[in-house]
């Protein structure tokens, strides 16, 4: 890993200051401001967006203030899977909700496997 | 007229970073920060440094290569300033990255801002949790149980 690499070879000598240097790069993500964070996760389809949900504490409130709506196929499979999709899956259905609510919702995408079908949607 | 219309786009301002190292910048270079464009409207006294007090020089000569990139109008096609943005982020490392975004967003230069952020994005992309976190070296502080939950919120994330 060259970032950390470089910083141990500048002036860390004292392990105290490569600690601290080190908290800090591995803080970086987590430390953005919320409103950059939001700017970042709206660019990822929506599936990838919510993986960020998980990665920890500090990042687990940004997944819901996206500002746009990106589904590739698997969950309108999911629905064909399972007929009561909206039973399966209630908190797709609320979640989407929200966001649709939201008024900084600025792309909604929706793509379906059968090509003909495929719309792009676009409001703002 | 012609001489003196030069005259004004090719003024100089001062730069001064954080730490206190200073760059001298053609107008139109510095223009392309809205933050900058506001101070110079309430500016008087042009000759005088103006402080970007978040960027440290390192961080503010990387910005105003950009800037320089993108205030010239020279020859360059949408394709070749598309293919430049690319390996000028790409030859970032995230640590660079990080106070990138810091200074583009408070320097209000859109440009920059939409490239950094959508390389990020790209860094993400397609990624599981734990490579995400790997990558960033990012620490999970949640225990087993409290992340199996968070899986099972948003179920239809997580199922192929």
């Amino acid at each position: 890993n060259h970032q950390i690499d470089s910083i141990q070879g500048s002036k860390a000598s004292n392990v105290n200051l490569a600690y601290s240097a080190l908290t800090l790069v591995n803080a970086r993500l987590t430390n953005l401001p919320d409103e950059l964070l939001i700017q970042i996760i709206s660019l990822l389809p929506t599936k990838d967006a919510a993986a960020i949900s998980v990665l920890s504490k500090s990042l687990r409130h940004v997944f819901p203030l996206i500002t746009s709506l990106d589904f590739d196929v698997s969950p309108v499979s999911l629905c064909l899977k399972h007929p009561y999709a909206t039973e399966c899956y209630p908190t797709l259905v609320s979640f989407v909700d929200n966001v649709l609510q939201s008024r900084y919702l600025t792309k909604f995408r929706l793509q379906v496997s059968n090509g003909d079908f495929a719309r792009v949607f676009y409001n703002g | 007229m012609a001489s003196t219309s030069t005259s004004t786009l090719s003024r100089k301002l001062i730069l001064k970073s954080s730490d206190g190292e200073k760059f001298e910048v053609d107008e139109n270079v510095a223009m392309q920060s809205q933050t900058i464009k506001h101070m110079i409207e309430d500016l008087d006294d042009i000759n005088s440094p103006i402080p970007v007090s978040i960027v440290t020089g390192t961080i503010l000569s990387k910005v105003i290569e950009y800037c320089k990139k993108h205030a010239t109008e020279d020859s360059d096609s949408d394709e070749q300033l598309k293919q430049w943005d690319k390996e000028y982020a790409n030859n970032m490392d995230l640590n660079t990255l990080y106070y990138l975004l810091l200074a583009a967003n408070y320097m209000e230069i859109k440009g920059l801002l939409e490239l950094i952020t959508q390389c990020v994005a790209d860094m993400i992309k397609g990624k599981s949790p734990e490579e995400i976190r790997a990558h960033f070296n990012i620490k999970n502080d949640f225990t087993p149980q409290e992340e199996a939950n968070i899986r099972n919120e948003n179920p239809w994330a997580f199922e192929n």
